[in-house]
């Protein structure tokens, strides 16, 4: 005869496992907490550093006190201005922090930056204006080049236009395979599966002098064809990832940026490119990079400004490449031997440097 | 508790934690519940005390108070249980089967029984039945003596076969702890 508990184990055995987004969910709470440990630690350190505790500890106590961290690291909002303030207090410079808070800050900040673009890579679309300034002969800069970019997932598109703003270029990849390019100089276009022949134009060393080397490449109007296979990351999304991944920068203080104060991540000084990243307090996405040769080096000088779409129909429509009814085909060599010839220059240029500065 | 010794916790630990949420309060709400039961530990690691408790009741701990908070929750799932006989996958194996058909038929029966008990006493039993606690580790969920939870969990039992009414458990034969149960009359929902 059962008893009133073998049947409710008997009942119990039809609840369900936890499906893998049970578990993904609660891995993201964990790594929240974690976050959430990161801050506090950070706070109380650079508050201790800068002497506020001393004051706040006289009022409230130190047990009181630790509540009001704790309760100022709860809330989201507050959570980012709380970093905001905490970044202020102890970067480099700032005669307050401590190396040890400054090992903290510049940790979580990174962090939320790889976490926030790690959501932001396959949910959002990245658009940027990139401004190429290339070194004239004999000194200053010649005008500028923009090009406008989309990258989302594998899809891709840059639009570049001349000094003087007039159409040039119109290339991208449709879908992660079909590459098409269009030339408004010629009145031209050529569309193919992922072409090869890409390979030889850059390196293709392993670690992270690779993506820090991919950076430049990706925001200078990509690559005909993509990046050789292979060859990660392959979306400007993963390469900024994996930039601030590698440790590549530190926290140096903040700056506006189209209206908002926005966190400045610059890279190491040891670091083969000099690259600096202006990250939202909000949402730690990335708003600007800009790119310059390191000390004493030629080379282009890129800025770009970043936004972040949602992938709507409207959105998604922006990646397409489209063709003027009236522009002829040609075959895809001779659609992109210019393109290809002003990305092998820069490429002897820029990556040259790369490999010269991180060979052993 | 370090990092490791929180992440084999997590390991050990997160899918029966669900499972006692998800059961007592449908598995949309116990996805969220069940991880923030685990930020929870983790931001409350320092708290955790073998002396007092193992892991797993201090675990559970959390989940019986994020529970708590959607009585309202639980009470209506009970009440949609107790109408409904629930479709169940059927594995390959006949006796799995007829356990899995079994089960199935007692839901009902088991929710409006349950939904007739206080909070306190459903919470007793299912810590008992689901998550497989022991008297001494509820005792250590509930924050009680272990006195005080080993006569919850027996008035608890009284109530639900009081509130199971004509419930022939004669009927009902099981053959040893996750073995086939077999039913001489099987006459639920009649």
């Amino acid at each position: 005869m059962a008893d009133e508990i073998e049947l409710l184990r008997l009942v119990g055995e039809l609840i369900p496992e936890p499906t893998t987004d049970a578990w993904t969910r609660a891995r993201a709470a964990i790594e929240a907490a974690k976050d959430d440990d990161l801050l506090i630690s950070g706070m109380e350190r650079a508050m201790r550093d800068s002497r506020a505790p001393a004051r706040l500890a006289g009022r409230l106590g130190r047990r009181r006190w630790h509540v009001a961290v704790r309760w100022v690291a709860g809330g989201a909002a507050v959570l980012a201005a709380g970093v905001v303030a905490l970044v202020a207090v102890v970067v480099p410079g700032s005669g307050h922090g401590s190396s040890g808070g400054r090992a903290v800050d510049a940790a979580y900040v990174v962090k939320r930056v790889n976490s926030a673009l790690s959501a932001a890579g396959p949910g959002q679309i990245a658009q940027m204006m990139v401004t190429i300034n290339n070194p004239a002969v004999g000194g200053g800069t010649t005008a500028a080049t923009t090009v406008e970019e989309w990258s989302y997932g594998g899809r891709w598109r840059a639009v570049t236009y001349s000094a003087s703003g007039h159409l040039v270029f119109d290339e991208g990849f449709s879908t992660a395979s079909v590459y098409t390019v269009v030339d408004y100089r010629t009145r031209t276009w050529a569309r193919q599966l992922r072409p090869g022949g890409a390979a030889d134009l850059t390196p293709n060393p392993p670690g992270c002098s690779a993506v820090i080397g991919a950076l430049p490449l990706l925001l200078q109007s990509g690559l005909p064809g993509g990046p050789p296979a292979g060859w990660q990351p392959a979306t400007v999304t993963e390469a900024l990832r994996a930039a601030v991944s590698c440790r590549a920068l530190a926290v140096t203080g903040r700056q506006r940026v189209d209206g908002i104060t926005a966190i400045e991540l610059a890279s190491r000084t040891d670091s083969p490119i000099s690259e600096t990243i202006w990250v939202s307090p909000g949402t730690y996405l990335p708003v600007r990079v800009v790119i310059r040769p390191p000390a004493g080096g030629q080379g282009p000088w890129q800025t770009a400004d970043i936004t972040w779409l949602p992938p709507t129909t409207q959105n998604l429509a922006r990646l397409n490449v489209p063709v003027p009814a009236a522009f002829h085909r040609t075959p895809l060599a001779q659609a992109v031997a210019p393109i290809m010839q002003r990305i092998r220059a820069w490429a002897r240029a820029s990556t040259g440097r790369v490999r010269s500065r991180t060979s052993p | 508790m370090s990092p490791e010794a929180f992440e084999a916790a997590f390991r050990l630990h997160f899918a029966p934690v669900y499972r006692f949420i998800s059961g007592r309060v449908g598995t949309a709400i116990a996805e969220d519940l069940a991880a923030e039961t685990f930020a929870a530990a983790y931001r409350r690691r320092a708290s955790f005390d073998p002396e007092l408790g193992s892991l797993r009741s201090w675990l559970f701990g959390i989940a019986v108070n994020l529970v708590r908070n959607h009585w309202r929750a639980e009470q209506h799932l009970l009440h949609l249980d107790a109408r409904l006989v629930p479709e169940v996958d059927l594995p390959d194996h006949a006796e799995a089967a007829d356990r899995r058909v079994a089960a199935a038929w007692l839901v009902p029966r088991l929710a409006a029984a349950l939904a007739q008990l206080t909070r306190d006493q459903r919470e007793v039993l299912l810590l008992h039945a689901w998550a497989g606690l022991s008297p001494s580790e509820i005792a250590a969920v509930l924050e009680v003596a272990p006195g005080t939870a080993w006569s919850r969990l027996s008035r608890a039992r009284a109530a639900l076969r009081n509130s199971l009414g004509d419930f022939d458990f004669d009927l009902w034969v099981f053959s040893g702890p996750g073995q086939d149960p077999s039913r001489r009359e099987p006459d639920h929902g009649r």
